[in-house]
């Protein structure tokens, strides 16, 4: 089994860590896509309400160092970018109009989290 | 110069007429004929300068990269010698003509090919030839790698696939060269990269990122409330300049565009720094530097959003308060083509600026996808033959002056010619 497990607190975002903690940008992309809207909506709820307890606690820090519990919290965090793509702007899982699947790739990502 | 300032609050603005080009429906050939495709290979992508990026990708003595050019059927190596210069090379070993370099990029002061061993050094010269003395008489000098011509401009790769260019990288540049001098390129050695192979030809994609008529319409959510406003609902262009086959337009910014209250995390994400411009990931401080330029936002409107820098033929550079990205439309047939998008973004120190990076390249890919995976409609559309013509307004001049340069190209018989007035 792999460690899903997050820093105290945050015990309520644990179910989600399995599907939104991944470690790339493209990746995260790919999990919003491919998720159903009442999959994101939850997801984009339980973790926006902890969203600023989080950044709270990487405020300051070494965020190349971050591993474990705390890498993943931090990669549930950025999620939520992908997360509010559905629901803040498209209403639905992905933007309308747009096919599915498609081919336009982000092959190089950032250097931290990328 | 040509430059053309239109108010866009007017009845209607005269960018077209202003750039000298005819306001008749141009003709679709271009888009879907494959006798018209092979014409703009030889006449166009084997004859202009094309650019290839930014010298930052090959920063240091022995970095390297492979540019596939396909529709010329050539494979480029692209070094930087030890004396700290850019080359460029066929990849292509002497001895029986097999690939010499297998990785798309890296860092090599030597090729050797797999083949039987033969070795280059980065600068072209053969070094090195297994058993020699077995060959019959073989000058290692005439063996070396063969060059393309490779040239630089503020920074900017250039190669030309002429094996005796006939005309100077400065020369095709012309007044634009001039003018575009000395802007500064903010986090040119760090890049993000799109890449997709879409089948549409390759005008239909450059036209995608060249007008904005297009935003309120594709992009209503993303970035719909950015590009347009009541003042300017249709997102006309503020100004448009041409030089030779080169083009430019600045694109309107709505400055009043705050996230709506429902954009709970992109309020959230954003809420610790001023950054001015949704489609920005960089400090105020460069941003003023930018600003300042004179090329940059020509009329310095205060609703200033992109240039869109169209350099003729399939490479375009976008500059924004932000920073810039550009485009490649590389041709693979007359309705395939291979789409490479790099955004040149800082890199994140702290939280914040990390999750602002990620809230942009997710916008950045949903931009992106409403952008591209329309064009393969309109490539449907255009095969179909049901239109012989498209009728383009004022804001799409860019594409109508794309048009005009590609026929000019296809039909010169010289280079010289094809630049001409």
């Amino acid at each position: 089994m792999p460690d899903t497990t997050l820093p105290a607190g945050f015990e309520s975002l644990q179910p989600f860590v399995r599907y939104w903690a991944v470690p790339g940008v493209q990746e995260r992309r790919e999990r919003r896509e491919e998720a159903s809207m009442e999959e994101i909506t939850e997801f984009y709820d339980a973790m926006l309400e902890k969203a600023e307890s989080a950044i709270k606690l990487f405020e300051g820090r070494d965020l190349g160092a971050l591993e474990g519990a705390e890498l993943r919290l931090m990669q549930l965090l950025l999620a939520l970018a992908h997360a509010s793509m559905a629901t803040e702007l498209h209403r639905q899982p992905r933007a309308p109009h747009t096919p599915y699947p498609h081919n336009v790739r982000l092959v190089k990502g950032p250097p931290l989290f990328g | 110069m040509n430059e053309q300032v239109a108010d866009f609050r007017a009845e209607r603005t005269n960018l077209t007429e202003l750039a000298g080009l005819s306001k008749e429906p141009v003709s679709l050939e271009p888009y879907r004929s494959q006798e018209w495709f092979e014409r703009e290979v030889n006449q166009i992508f084997k004859r202009a300068w094309l650019c290839l990026g930014r010298e930052e990708r090959i920063a240091n003595p022995g970095d390297f990269f492979v540019q596939k050019i396909e529709v010329a059927k050539t494979d480029i190596i692209v070094t930087r010698t030890k004396g700290g210069h850019v080359r460029a090379f066929h990849n292509v070993c002497a001895h029986r003509s097999n690939k010499l370099v297998l990785d798309p990029e890296g860092n090599a002061s030597r090729f050797i090919c797999r083949y039987h061993n033969w070795t280059y050094r980065n600068d072209g010269e053969l070094i090195g030839v297994p058993d020699q003395k077995n060959f019959f008489d073989l000058d290692k000098k005439s063996c070396g790698l063969k060059p393309i011509a490779c040239d630089m401009w503020e920074g900017w790769i250039f190669i030309n696939l002429q094996p005796e260019p006939e005309v100077t990288l400065e020369e095709f540049l012309g007044d634009f060269g001039e003018i575009y001098k000395g802007i500064p390129y903010l986090n040119a050695d760090k890049s993000i990269l799109f890449v997709s192979r879409l089948k549409a030809n390759w005008k239909v994609i450059a036209d995608a990122f060249a007008e904005t008529y297009h935003i309120p319409a594709i992009h209503p959510e993303t970035i719909g409330a950015t590009f347009a406003s009541n003042e300017n609902p249709f997102a006309r262009p503020i100004s448009a300049q041409t030089w030779g086959p080169h083009r430019s337009v600045s694109t309107y910014g709505n400055p009043a565009y705050a996230p709506p209250e429902k954009a709970k995390v992109e309020r959230l994400f954003y809420s610790n720094t001023a950054t001015g411009n949704v489609l920005s990931a960089a400090s105020l401080e460069d941003t003023q530097v930018l600003l300042q330029h004179p090329a940059i936002n020509p009329t310095k409107s205060e609703s200033w959003a992109v240039d869109v820098t169209w350099m003729f033929p399939h490479f375009q550079i976008d500059v924004s308060p932000g920073g810039f990205w550009t485009h490649h439309f590389w041709p693979v047939s007359q309705n395939e083509t291979l789409w490479e998008s790099r955004f040149h973004v800082p890199d994140a120190t702290d939280i914040w600026s990390r999750l602002q990076q990620e809230h942009y390249i997710a916008r950045l890919a949903e931009i992106l996808l409403e952008d591209v995976g329309n064009t393969e409609r309109t490539q449907e559309g255009i095969d179909s033959g049901a239109m012989e013509t498209m009728p383009l307004q004022d804001g799409e001049v860019m594409i109508r002056h794309s048009l005009h340069n590609v026929r000019k190209w296809v039909e010169a018989a010289t280079v010289r010619e094809a630049l001409a007035k």
